[in-house]
């Protein structure tokens, strides 16, 4: 195989592996409030910049990843108790924009305290390259990959095979019924913005080696993740990562083979044209109403 | 009534006696037929029931009438008409107007806005109109808003016409629906359910309204589940049961036929 | 016919309606009339060019603001790509007027034009989608507008964008913060009166109902797709008309009021005002242009300010200003009468 083509399958696998994070964040969200959380992104900001800036102050990888996480998920809750309240008092549309505002609030105030400047966090096990196929692979590449998979099968386990995981799935399906079996819905809510939160971070701070991390560095990467998350058909993880790794090679490819300056501009292509011919997106049942 | 008429001579012919004609009616929705070979006709100016256990297809078949649904087969002819592929808001044109089992009343309109809805089709309703606001549209409006107070004096909705819909009970809104299709000055009016939900005066005094109306050649077609509402205003009552038509005719005609008594009471009767 | 059925009390009753009616509408329209004077007068009461610039802004966006709210409010539909419009009309005018050397009006027109059928072709594509899915696509677009417009250098100037020659008419040039002022006063005053009319209008009704009760509508003959698309379009060509005015107000236009930061403002005039309160939107325009001015020593906390606002409002506000402003009023006077 052309040693580029490895290079941009690499690229593109690594960009897809943080946007299928976060994609599954908001397929969780989505499936247990069927609203969409537009500050879905800023989870991996926090998680990178908190990680960053911890360790340039002096405090080791583990730890600043710990207390990174557990940040992101403070303010997910945080969240997730707006969101609820938005929800019961005003409608759908109010959530949506509620979500876009609080993304900016969270933008802001670590604008305010941590700066525009760019951070970075040290590669894990260091920058020495390595040859696969002839082309060159950081080893941080590897860690995504790796850590993405790891967690897509500790949650697909998680919702087969546990019970809170099949009451989750349960909840989301048939709220009402779930609730009558005992399920604790509202904390399927709390659930599924703490996952969001968790996976946002970790996609974060594992890819901020390769591609730094700054303010607002989750706006674009949750524009795309939605949308890899629509793509995917908002029902399944595993589209949910589909869409993610589909939107990040596709991304990469362009970049590699077609134009550079264009290469942000598939992920809006795609769900135009999916569009087009989904109009109901890719789980494409028309909303039934009653009469 | 004839089976057989001119469907040209219909439509020109503006006093016809069979206002509504349906014919082998099918409905599915991919699945099993939710109304299965339904046939019948109505004559104008009178009160139509229809009754049938749950289920039995009577909100599918009003909505066929007001065109929301397109038959799967069959055909359906309104005052001559074929709704055959008519988009659903053609109907208003025809002298169709409904009122909703689960009320759709827009919540951010007022009361008296929600009414002045049902004379759409009647007002200059452009978009560049309403931005110019013509002397004309300013004619007509301030007319249909004399039209529309009335109205809500006669369905009995006594409050400030200014009001929102939240602060109005269940009964009120049910009556400001039937005010909205007046409005319209149908010449058949669909009403699902009038008296779900209203206590015993108030579906008398709808009983009265309705009855009221066919003195003005307007054909009322009700579905209820009320039996004494239906008996005592129905000039014809038809019966379905899992989706077909099991009866038809007078009240009296209609409550003694064994296929109903079977359908209502069960079979152990 | 149905006369009968009545007491015919068209006489009688119509009378009083009549003329509260035209009591209320003249008490509005002479409260615009007193409104409009006073802000004609002020750019002859204050000369800095500098309130006068802002003032401008204000009024450019304000349009917009109030064609995002007569979308918002009245069919629901979310546009999140609004800036894309805003940009295209901008762009369009710009370069038939400059490269192409056309009459600014000429210009202008097609700009408008444009962004209209611009609009047109969105809105027949995606308006059968619902909820949310209309704001991805419309993002979508937004976003697509913009690196267009960030890459077409040799249409569009690239990323630093191009440079716009003034709007000239009948041999003038319209040049100067004063005389901006007056055409943009004109203009925001035209949408504001006409956007109040067509939300009374039975076009409006029609419209507002298609929010929460769409079959409602149909059955009373509204076709609800054809009404979706007009005003889908009448918003997104009012925001070109505004994009490419401001192109030759500024002299100058990037690909950056393409972006989604952009768009998000939009929204956010029309939510802080009140969705689907005119008088809202203006209010809206004003907070949301003011604030990076007002803020101008202290540019870093810009976002967060914004999103503040925008987040307590939603939460506490959830109709917005103009509309909880006015119910408490309402509330007071009741309260006063009994």
């Amino acid at each position: 195989m052309d040693a580029a083509f490895i290079q941009f399958l690499f690229a593109g696998l690594t960009e897809g592996a943080r946007y299928a994070l976060v994609a599954l964040g908001f397929m969780l969200v989505y499936n247990a409030s069927g609203a969409l959380n537009f500050s879905q992104g800023e989870s991996v900001m926090l998680g990178g910049m908190t990680t960053a800036v911890l360790m340039q102050a002096g405090i080791p990888l583990l730890p600043a990843m710990a207390a990174a996480i557990a940040v992101t998920l403070a303010v997910a809750l945080l969240l997730q108790k707006l969101f609820s309240r938005t929800l019961e008092r005003s409608g759908l549309l109010e959530v949506i924009i509620m979500t876009v505002a609080f993304g900016m609030v969270v933008r802001g105030v670590v604008h305010v305290f941590w700066g525009t400047q760019t951070r970075s966090v040290p590669a894990f096990s260091g920058n020495d390259p390595l040859m696969i196929g002839g082309a060159t692979i950081l080893p941080q590449v590897l860690w995504v990959i790796g850590i993405t998979v790891v967690i897509l099968l500790i949650l697909g386990w998680f919702f087969r095979y546990s019970r809170a995981g099949r009451g989750f799935v349960a909840a989301s399906l048939d709220p009402e019924t779930a609730q009558l079996m005992g399920i604790n819905v509202r904390g399927v809510l709390m659930l599924a913005f703490a996952f969001a939160a968790a996976l946002g971070a970790v996609g974060g701070i594992v890819t901020a080696p390769i591609t730094y991390t700054y303010y607002d560095v989750g706006v674009m990467v949750g524009l795309k993740a939605v949308i890899a998350a629509i793509i995917g058909g908002m029902g399944s993880p595993l589209g949910a990562v589909l869409g993610g790794l589909l939107i990040g090679l596709g991304e990469s490819m362009t970049a590699g083979y077609l134009s550079s300056a264009y290469k942000d501009a598939v992920p809006f292509l795609m769900i135009t044209l999916l569009f087009l011919v989904k109009p109901n997106g890719l789980l494409g049942k028309a909303p039934i109403e009653r009469v | 009534m004839s089976t057989h008429l001119d469907v040209a001579e219909l439509a020109t012919d503006r006093s016809v006696n069979d206002i509504v004609r349906v014919q082998g009616l099918h409905k599915h929705f991919g699945g099993p037929a939710v109304l299965e070979d339904v046939s019948f006709s109505l004559c104008a100016g009178q009160v139509h029931s229809v009754i049938g256990p749950n289920g039995a297809g009577k909100t599918t078949l009003l909505n066929v009438l007001s065109g929301l649904y397109q038959p799967s087969a069959g055909e359906v002819f309104i005052a001559g008409r074929s709704l055959a592929r008519l988009p659903p808001h053609h109907l208003a044109k025809l002298g169709v107007a409904r009122t909703f089992q689960n009320l759709k009343i827009a919540r951010n309109l007022t009361i008296e806005e929600n009414v002045l809805l049902g004379a759409h089709a009647r007002a200059r309703a452009g978009i560049w109109a309403g931005i110019f606001r013509p002397p004309e549209l300013v004619r007509r409006d301030s007319d249909l808003s004399v039209r529309a107070r009335e109205l809500l004096q006669m369905v009995g909705v006594e409050v400030d016409p200014q009001t929102m819909p939240d602060a109005l009970s269940y009964g009120a809104l049910k009556r400001l629906e039937i005010a909205r299709a007046l409005m319209a000055e149908p010449r058949l009016l669909l009403l699902d359910e009038p008296a779900a939900g209203l206590n015993q005066r108030e579906t008398v005094e709808i009983g009265q309204l309705i009855k009221r109306l066919t003195e003005h050649n307007i054909t009322v077609v009700l579905i209820e589940h009320d039996m004494k509402l239906v008996m005592g205003i129905s000039d014809q009552v038809i019966v379905l049961n899992y989706g077909r038509k099991i009866a038809q005719g007078t009240p009296d005609f209609v409550v003694r036929d064994p296929e109903v008594v079977k359908a209502y009471l069960g079979t152990n009767h | 016919m149905m006369n009968e059925l009545l007491i015919k009390p068209s006489g009688v009753a119509a009378a009083p309606i009549k003329s509260v009616i035209g009591q209320r509408v003249f008490a509005r329209y002479s409260l615009l009339f007193v409104l409009v004077l006073a802000l004609a007068l002020v750019p002859i009461l204050i000369s800095n060019s500098f309130y006068i610039a802002v003032a401008n802004l204000v009024m450019i966006n304000a349009v917009v603001a109030i064609s995002m709210t007569l979308l918002l409010g009245t069919t629901g539909q979310l546009s999140l790509g609004h800036a894309g419009f805003f940009a295209f009309g901008a762009y369009v005018s710009a370069y038939l007027g400059g490269p192409q050397g056309l009459p600014t009006l000429l210009a202008l027109a097609l700009a408008v034009l444009g962004t209209a059928v611009l609009g047109w072709c969105v809105a027949r594509l995606f308006l059968r989608l619902s909820g949310y899915y209309l704001a991805v696509a419309t993002l979508g677009i937004g976003m697509m507008l913009s690196i267009v417009l960030r890459n077409e250098q040799h249409l569009t100037g690239g990323p630093d964008g191009m440079s716009v020659v003034p709007f000239g008419v009948l041999g003038f040039s319209l040049q100067g913060e004063m005389v901006w002022y007056f055409v943009l006063l004109f203009v925001l005053v035209f949408a504001t009166v006409g956007s109040y009319n067509l939300l009374r209008s039975p076009a409006g009704r029609a419209l507002r109902t298609l929010h929460d009760a769409e079959i409602a509508a149909t059955s009373v003959g509204v076709d609800v797709r054809g009404y979706k698309v007009r005003v889908f379009v009448l918003s997104t060509a009012l925001t070109g008309l505004m994009g490419a005015l401001y192109a030759h107000y500024a002299g100058f236009i990037t690909p950056a009021s393409a972006s989604f930061t952009h768009s998000v403002q939009f929204v956010m005039m029309a939510v802080i005002g009140g969705i689907g309160s005119v008088a809202g939107a203006v209010l809206g325009a004003v907070i949301v242009t003011l604030l990076p001015n007002l803020l101008a020593g202290a540019a870093e906390y810009e976002v967060l300010v914004v999103g503040l606002i925008l987040l307590s409002t939603v939460l506490l506000l959830p109709r917005g200003m103009v509309p909880t402003l006015t119910a408490w009023y309402r509330g007071r006077k009741g309260r006063k009468a009994s």
